[in-house]
C-alpha cells in the first residue's frame, strides 16, 4: 500500500516512534535504546520545513509523556522536544547543507544537549544523578541518524512526498 | 518557519526565541505541577484509555518474544526441574523402601514376640480366634479386648500389611471387620503417584477392588496401594495390596481394578492391634454386627462375645 499523504506518513512515523519507545529492550540494553520520537522529529524537522512547528513539539512532546506513563514527569518530553526542535530550527540550513558524515555528529550533540537538559531537569526533580550509561543514548541515537535518515528519505520517495 | 525565505542561514530569532520560552515555561509549570503537588495525577489516570493501544501494540513483540523464549527455556529448566524431582523421589523412595521394610520387619519381630503385648510399642499383638469369612462379611474375632485397651476403630495390620478394623469390643476379645468385607471402604492412595482411591472389599479373602475410579485414572498392575491416612481412621502408610487386573470396558462409567491384599487376611494367627487416631468417632456405621462369626468352641471368651451378640 502506498502513503499518498505526507502527513499520514508524518502521524504513522510519530506512532512507530511512540511505540518502539515503548518496546521493553532487555536489561543489558536497555541504555542503548535511542529517542526514537527525537529522531523522527529531528528528520522531519530538517527535511519537510513547516511540518514541525514549536507547538507541534510541545503537543507531541505531551503525547510522548502521556504514553509513558509514570517513571517521568509529566511535561518532560514536551520540554525536551520543544528544546530540541528549536534547536534545529535555529540551525536547520546548516544542518541541511552539511555531508551526512557531519551531520550525523551534529546530530549528536544536539541529542547529547538534549541528554543534558534530562538530567537538569530530573535533578531539579530531586530524581537524583542518572547512572553512567545514561549517556548511552545520544551516542545510540547519533548512530542510527544515517540509517533513519536514508531510509526515511526512501520512505517519503515511495510515499511521493516531494521534499522542499 | 513557514516563510519561504531560503536565503537566510539562521532562522529568525526573536519570534521563535519567544515561543521557545512560552513552550519551555509551560513544559516547566507542568513538571513542576507534576513533582510538587501531582495534579496531573489524574489526567494521567484519565488518558491511560487513550495511551492503552500504543501500549498494547508495543507489548505485543515482548509478548511473542516471551512467549516464545518461555516455550525455550521452559524446556530446559522443566527437564531439569523434572530431572532434579526424579532424582529426590527415587531416593525418597528407595529410603520408603527401607523404612518399610524395616516397620515390616518390626512388625515381625513383635510377632516373634509372641503373645504378650510390647511395653515399648504403642501396638497389642493379638492371637487370632475366629475367623468368618463369607460372602458378605468378612471379620475376625481376636483375643484382646477392652481390657487390653482395644478400642471400636482399632486398626488391625499384620507383618505384611493392613487387615481391618474392630468394629465390637468384648472384655476379653474384639471383633473386627477385614478389608474384604463388602461393607468395608479403606481411604487408599496409590504409591506410585498419589492418586486417591478407595479400596472395598469383594467378600472374597483373597481380593479386593477400587471403587469409582474415573476411566483415565492412572493406575497400572503392580501399583502398589496404601492407606492414605485420610478419613481418620487408618494411619498412613500402611500396605494395603497391589494392583493386579485393570479393567476400562467400553460402556462402563469407571475403570474396574482388582487388587491381592498384601496381608493375609483369613490366614493370620497373629494381628498387631494399633490404637485408633485420637479424637474421631466411629467412621462406619455397621447397623448389622458380624452375624456369623464362628467361634473357636473352647475360647470361653470368644463365646462369651459370641453369645453377648
Amino acid at each position: 500500500m502506498r502513503i499518498r499523504n505526507e502527513r499520514t506518513l508524518f502521524l504513522l512515523l510519530i506512532l512507530v516512534a511512540l511505540v518502539l519507545q515503548r518496546i521493553p529492550w532487555p536489561e543489558s540494553a536497555a541504555a542503548f535504546k535511542p529517542w526514537f520520537l527525537g529522531l523522527v522529529v529531528a528528520y522531519f524537522t530538517l527535511e519537510v520545513p513547516g511540518r514541525i512547528s514549536l507547538g507541534l513539539a510541545f503537543v507531541l512532546g505531551l503525547c510522548a509523556d502521556l504514553v509513558t506513563g509514570v517513571g517521568v514527569l509529566f511535561g518532560e518530553h514536551a520540554f525536551r522536544l520543544t528544546i530540541l526542535v528549536y534547536v534545529l530550527l535555529r540551525f536547520r540550513y546548516r544542518l541541511r547543507f552539511f555531508p551526512l558524515w557531519q551531520q550525523t555528529a551534529a546530530i549528536g550533540a544536539i541529542f547529547l544537549n538534549d541528554s543534558v537538559l534530562t538530567v537538569w531537569v530530573r535533578m531539579l526533580g530531586n530524581y537524583g544523578w542518572p547512572p553512567a550509561r545514561f549517556w548511552f543514548a545520544p551516542m545510540t541515537g547519533m548512530l542510527v541518524w544515517p540509517i533513519l535518515f536514508l531510509s526515511l528519505d526512501h520512505l517519503r520517495q515511495l510515499a511521493r512526498v516531494r521534499s522542499i | 518557519m513557514n516563510s519561504p525565505d531560503r536565503a537566510q542561514l539562521f532562522a529568525k530569532g526573536a519570534d521563535s526565541t519567544l515561543a521557545l520560552l512560552v513552550y519551555a515555561a509551560a513544559a516547566i509549570a507542568l513538571m513542576v505541577l507534576d513533582r510538587k503537588w501531582g495534579y496531573l495525577n489524574d489526567v494521567r489516570a484519565g488518558s491511560q484509555s487513550l495511551a492503552q493501544p500504543i501500549w498494547a501494540l508495543a507489548e505485543l513483540p515482548a509478548k511473542i518474544a516471551d512467549a516464545s523464549q518461555t516455550y525455550l527455556t521452559d524446556r530446559a529448566e522443566l527437564a531439569e526441574k523434572l530431572n532434579a524431582q526424579a532424582e529426590t523421589a527415587l531416593r525418597q523412595s528407595t529410603e520408603l523402601l527401607a523404612l518399610r521394610a524395616q516397620a515390616a520387619e518390626s512388625v515381625r519381630v513383635r510377632a516373634l514376640l509372641g503373645d504378650e503385648p510390647l511395653a515399648t510399642s504403642k501396638g497389642l499383638i493379638a492371637r487370632v480366634l475366629s475367623v468368618d469369612l463369607d460372602r458378605y462379611s468378612q471379620r475376625i474375632a481376636i483375643a484382646r479386648g477392652a481390657r487390653d485397651g482395644v478400642l471400636v476403630n482399632s486398626v488391625l495390620i499384620d507383618e505384611k500389611g493392613l487387615l481391618g478394623q474392630v468394629t465390637e469390643v468384648g472384655a476379653s476379645t474384639a471383633i473386627a471387620i477385614l478389608l474384604s468385607d463388602v461393607n468395608h471402604r479403606v481411604p487408599a492412595e496409590i504409591v506410585r503417584n498419589g492418586l486417591r482411591v478407595y479400596v472395598v472389599g469383594l467378600g472374597r479373602d483373597a481380593a479386593l477392588a477400587l471403587d469409582r475410579m474415573a476411566l483415565n485414572a492412572d493406575i497400572k498392575i503392580g501399583d502398589q496401594l496404601q492407606t492414605s491416612g485420610l478419613g481418620g481412621v487408618f494411619p498412613a502408610g500402611l500396605p494395603i495390596g497391589h494392583v493386579v487386573s485393570v479393567a476400562r470396558a467400553d460402556g462402563d462409567s469407571f475403570a474396574q481394578a482388582t487388587l491381592i491384599p498384601a496381608a493375609r487376611l483369613g490366614l493370620s494367627k497373629l494381628v498387631l492391634v494399633l490404637p485408633p487416631r485420637p479424637n474421631i468417632g466411629p467412621v462406619f456405621d455397621l447397623r448389622r454386627a458380624a452375624p456369623t462369626i464362628s467361634t473357636v468352641p473352647n475360647t470361653p471368651a470368644a463365646s462369651a462375645t459370641a453369645a453377648s451378640r
